[in-house]
């Protein structure tokens, strides 16, 4: 018995060896490019943290990795951190929310009814060409300098690409398949809900992962401009008093909280596309 | 069973008014197959349209069982088989089914469940008498472009209609699918005694499925023809085979050219 032989005892079997050894190779690669990945990351800390030791850069303006540690450790050991992270993590969820379910419903609207979709044609192109930072003093006046504004910021950054996107997906849906459903003696409420709604759940899906991103970009903004707590006003305080450290540390655990939200939405992902058959 | 007098059709648009069908009158017999054919663009498909109640005559009338037609009456097989991706074959089945539940609305609770249920298992038996009924849980990507087809057709079946009306509904398929296909679909058209009216461009598929061959003119489309195919094998298939067969084609080819 060679080599191969014994190997393939240990597969499946009516698994051939060159299947096996093509398994093997996508394994293998998966591995060399996360073993990469973390590499990079580990060495750039690395060359960060030896250059503020040996004094190459100055640690006042660039930081360095203990410092930053040693930050948050503090933010800990006061009772801070988990304060600032709780403010802005539920400014940005509420504001996901509102924004993404909101924008949905007014897309439905404005698919049921043709009418008031030329209507507001306009009104939606401009108001998704402005800048919506533009619209923080206004905000601030109308609802205050509080949490309302932050979160109205937040919402007005993501509902308009909200509208378009699944507005686009409704109307792009085959026009023989409602004709089908017609056919049939569907009416409009059941041809949303049979197939324009289901048609278009990989698009909202898209939808979640765009606004995923954009709520902390909203959320951040909304802090820079009037908040007194949260990470966005951490960021900005430390700006201002020169404290780099804590600059980096909440700009760095703001990566870790966006990421996991955004995978939060992967595995939502996942499951949809286990439950539809998608690959 | 199926009545159309008269029938008129005057479509309005921006570059102006025009006249899609003038004068279209024909009568379609219980358990008749009748293809359409004509030249592309005159309005083979809007004559479908009309029968399924989905768009109004502008002149006419179109009847079946001397009452005028309803969406309710008719099943319709397009080109695709527009089988929702995200629905088993099972649920597509069923989608007609689940769309018409509104009119049992009349009865109680019970009765209603009970008639829907009685839906769902003639569904079934479609499935299982066709040879779909293992694949139930499949979605429709698991499936080749013929088996779907045929779901398609069970989906419609499924409504009971009295009269199909089927929309170039092979011409998306390859050539050997497609005269299996037209196989299956004869045979099941046929076995359940459906009324059907095919729109084709396809001249043999029309003489090769049909009791009867309609060929109408160019724009504003009227009747010009119509052609009884006595052809006597029992397939699609084997009936391209007989000596006949060649002779309608000729002639529905002069009459279309």
């Amino acid at each position: 018995m060679n080599n191969d032989q014994i190997k393939n005892i240990n597969n499946k079997p009516n698994q051939s060896i060159e299947y096996a050894k093509y398994l093997k190779k996508i394994r293998v690669n998966k591995v060399v490019i996360l073993s990469i990945q973390i590499g990079i990351l580990i060495s750039l800390l690395t060359i960060w943290e030896v250059a503020a030791i040996i004094g190459a850069i100055d640690t006042f303006i660039m930081s360095s990795p203990s410092r930053i540690i040693t930050q948050v450790g503090i933010l800990i050991s006061n009772g801070t951190l988990f304060y600032h992270i709780g403010i802005t993590l539920s400014e940005a969820i509420i504001g996901f929310l509102i924004a993404t379910i909101a924008g949905t419903l007014i897309a439905i609207i404005l698919w049921w009814n043709e009418t008031i979709r030329k209507i507001l044609d306009p009104y939606i192109v401009v108001l998704n060409s402005l800048p919506k930072i533009a619209l923080g003093p206004i905000l601030i006046i109308w609802i205050g300098a509080g949490t309302g504004a932050i979160i109205a910021m937040d919402i007005l950054i993501m509902i308009v690409i909200t509208i378009l996107s699944m507005l686009s997906a409704f109307t792009s849906c085959d026009e023989n398949k409602i004709l089908l459903l017609r056919s049939m003696g569907a009416n409009k409420l059941q041809i949303l809900i049979k197939l324009i709604l289901p048609n278009s759940l990989m698009e909202f899906i898209s939808v979640l992962k765009i606004n995923v991103g954009l709520t902390w970009v909203g959320t951040i903004m909304g802090e820079y401009l009037v908040s007194r707590a949260g990470l966005g006003y951490l960021i900005v305080y430390g700006g201002q008093v020169f404290k780099l450290d804590l600059v980096m540390a909440s700009t760095i655990i703001l990566c870790v909280l966006a990421a996991l939200m955004y995978f939060g939405v992967v595995i939502i992902e996942k499951i949809v596309k286990k439950q539809r058959n998608l690959h | 069973m199926l009545k159309l007098e008269n029938v008129a059709l005057n479509y309005y648009s921006k570059n102006g008014e025009t006249l899609a069908l003038e004068n279209i009158s024909f009568e379609v017999q219980q358990g008749e197959l009748i293809s359409i054919v004509g030249p592309s663009g005159c309005g083979k498909t809007t004559i479908l349209s009309l029968i399924s109640g989905l768009i109004k005559p502008s002149k006419g009338s179109i009847k079946i069982n001397n009452k005028d037609v309803s969406p309710n009456n008719s099943g319709y097989m397009f080109q695709k088989d527009h089988l929702f991706d995200w629905r088993t074959i099972e649920k597509n089945v069923y989608l007609g089914i689940e769309i018409q539940q509104q009119k049992y609305k009349k009865y109680e609770k019970e009765e209603q469940k009970r008639r829907i249920t009685e839906d769902k298992n003639h569904a079934i038996e479609l499935l299982k008498k066709y040879g779909l009924y293992e694949f139930k849980d499949k979605y429709p990507n698991q499936l080749s472009g013929g088996m779907r087809q045929r779901v398609a057709l069970i989906r419609t079946l499924a409504l009971k209609p009295e009269i199909l009306l089927l929309d170039e509904a092979f011409s998306a398929l390859d050539f050997q699918t497609r005269l299996n296909v037209c196989n299956d679909v004869h045979n099941i058209l046929k076995s359940e005694n459906k009324t059907a009216i095919m729109v084709t461009h396809d001249i043999s598929e029309a003489i090769s499925m049909s009791d009867r061959v309609i060929v109408l003119t160019s724009r504003p489309a009227k009747v010009k023809a119509i052609h009884n195919i006595e052809l006597t094998s029992k397939t699609p298939l084997s009936r391209r085979e007989e000596a006949q067969f060649n002779e309608y084609f000729n002639q529905i080819w002069e009459e279309l050219t």
